[in-house]
């Protein structure tokens, strides 16, 4: 009885748990989920200021916000007369509800920042150079995927912010020339935020956007594998072409392990967070009244600073312009100087440009979201 | 393998790809097409804003279908609450006129933009009456500001 139990058992798992390093590659190769990894890597890659662990975190997030989010997903009505009260029952009835959402609300804040921290970092040490054109390309839809997540979660519960945050989101969309309007109403599928842009929203936000994600996901990471991991500069052991006569540690305990501890964390964080801050909701949504001031969720509080100058400029142009300049970035500077190196001298121009481009979304993103007050009016002192 | 067969191979793999562009764009515009169904169970564009005898004030906000109904001597007149910015509802300001509350674009008392991102005019829209006496609105259709709905 204990051997066919046990016979079961191992044809789950085909190799015991290693014990050495030659059965350590074996379990990394016959693993669905350990083959993702090297079998061995490279010493420096393990850092911390290697990586900052801010992909694995990203990924770690994106799997937390997919639990979390079935579960809403249980409770949660997308119609307008029943979405707000769903939101009341999962805080007051449902048990463990709050701390459902309220994981949820800060796991989907957190990645925004997360995924922007990770394409700085790449960017920095000049990881979408060469072979990494495309893999960068990806990176950049994950960024805009993760954001467009984010926008079509945030109308969910159907309360005032989320009603009045969408409905200008929507109508910066319809500030395309020539085609906005249509553009907005494919979004809305109707002609202001109801019934209908609550359920594509809902469809998008629970089943589209998170497939695309996870497929565009699955391409990253298999890249990263086949350009052999991170970038290494050409001054670094063994850098430059290939490892050879570089020691290389098995990924079995040195990287698995590690990356366990990195997602008790992030998991641990995640709960504290959750028990510690409520997910505002704020009083049902009521097309007849817009609040004062009227605010989008912090992230994109930048493009409404922008959209308060004009909305086709501010709304529409800068970010798009912002998005393509990042798509098109590895086809631009194609200059092989620096890899894999944080702050190396031959990119002074480069890194100045992009950290005048992050400054440039940080102070908008700041000014918009403590120095604006009622009707957007400047106000000096953050409320 | 002679010549003839490897020209065939060539044009039987570019038909391939040819139908393969086409079978995407054809996907394409089919999914937009999906999209864009004219079904809306939205509230409908005409509206019906109450019995005539509640508009005897200079003006009165309704606020389901987002007008200001105005009234003077000439008769009454609806202006769209939306503002032409980025869609928020304004409200009437304190000094008089309108403010909208999302990017502070503010109106005068007629709807002309005086301030802000706004970048046209608040829009006035067409007002009927039925038989019962009531004020009809139709969202659908724009007047100019000097239009009136003639009463009594």
């Amino acid at each position: 009885m204990l051997n066919w139990l046990k016979s079961i058992w191992n044809s789950l798992w085909r190799v015991g748990w290693p014990r050495d390093e030659r059965a350590s590659v074996k379990a990394m190769l016959s693993s669905l989920l350990l083959h993702l990894h090297p079998p061995k890597i490279r010493p420096e890659s393990l850092k911390f200021r290697a990586t900052w662990a801010a992909g694995l975190v990203s990924l770690v997030l994106a799997l937390q916000l997919t639990v979390t989010g079935i579960y809403l997903m249980f409770y949660y009505i997308p119609h307008p007369d029943a979405a707000w009260r769903s939101m009341k029952d999962l805080a007051f009835v449902v048990p463990l509800g709050t701390l459902t959402r309220n994981a949820h609300r800060w796991a989907a804040h957190a990645m925004v920042a997360i995924v922007t921290v990770h394409m700085l970092r790449v960017y920095m040490a000049s990881g979408y150079k060469g072979s990494r054109q495309a893999n960068w390309v990806a990176g950049v839809a994950l960024w805009f995927l993760t954001l467009a997540l984010s926008f079509t979660g945030y109308l969910l519960p159907w309360d005032q912010l989320a009603y009045w945050a969408v409905t200008v989101g929507s109508n910066m969309a319809a500030a395309v020339p020539l085609v906005g309007d249509h553009f907005r109403q494919l979004i809305l599928g109707d002609r202001s935020v109801g019934e209908s842009a609550l359920l594509r929203f809902y469809v998008l936000h629970c089943v589209a956007l998170p497939a695309i994600l996870f497929l565009i996901v699955g391409f990253h990471l298999f890249r990263v594998r086949k350009d052999g991991g991170l970038v290494v500069s050409e001054h670094a052991p063994g850098g430059g072409r290939g490892d050879e006569g570089h020691k290389l540690v098995p990924a079995w305990p040195h990287l698995v392990y590690r990356e366990l501890i990195v997602t008790l964390v992030v998991t641990a964080t995640l709960l504290a967070l959750a028990l510690w801050l409520q997910a505002p909701l704020e009083a049902e949504a009521d097309p007849s009244r817009t609040p004062n001031p009227a605010k989008a969720p912090w992230y994109f509080l930048g493009v409404q600073e922008l959209a308060h100058y004009s909305a086709f400029w501010g709304g529409v142009f800068v970010p798009a312009a912002t998005l393509l300049g990042l798509a098109l970035l590895p086809y631009l500077d194609t200059h092989a100087e620096g890899v894999g190196r944080y702050l190396p001298k031959e990119r002074r121009i480069a890194q100045a440009l992009f950290a005048a481009l992050l400054l440039f979304m940080a102070v908008t993103t700041v000014v918009g979201t403590l120095f604006r007050g009622p009707a957007w009016a400047l106000m000096w002192w953050p409320k | 393998m002679d010549e003839h067969s490897s020209d065939r191979r060539n044009f039987l793999g570019k038909l391939g790809g040819a139908a393969l562009v086409a079978l995407s764009a054809e996907a394409a515009w089919a999914s937009l097409r999906f999209a864009r169904a004219p079904v809306s169970y939205g509230p409908s564009q005409r509206r019906n804003l109450g019995h005539l005898d509640r508009f005897v004030s200079s003006r009165v906000y309704v606020g389901d279908a987002g007008l200001f109904v105005g009234r003077d001597s000439k008769g009454l007149s609806a202006m769209s609450a939306t503002c032409t910015h980025l869609g928020c509802t304004v409200r009437e300001a304190a000094e008089g006129g309108f403010v909208c509350p999302c990017h502070g674009s503010t109106y005068d008392e007629h709807g002309h933009v005086t301030g802000g991102p706004a970048p046209r005019d608040l829009s006035h829209v067409r007002l009927l009456r039925d038989v019962r006496g009531n004020l009809i609105a139709d969202l659908s259709q724009t007047v100019p500001g000097e239009a009136r709905l003639q009463v009594g």
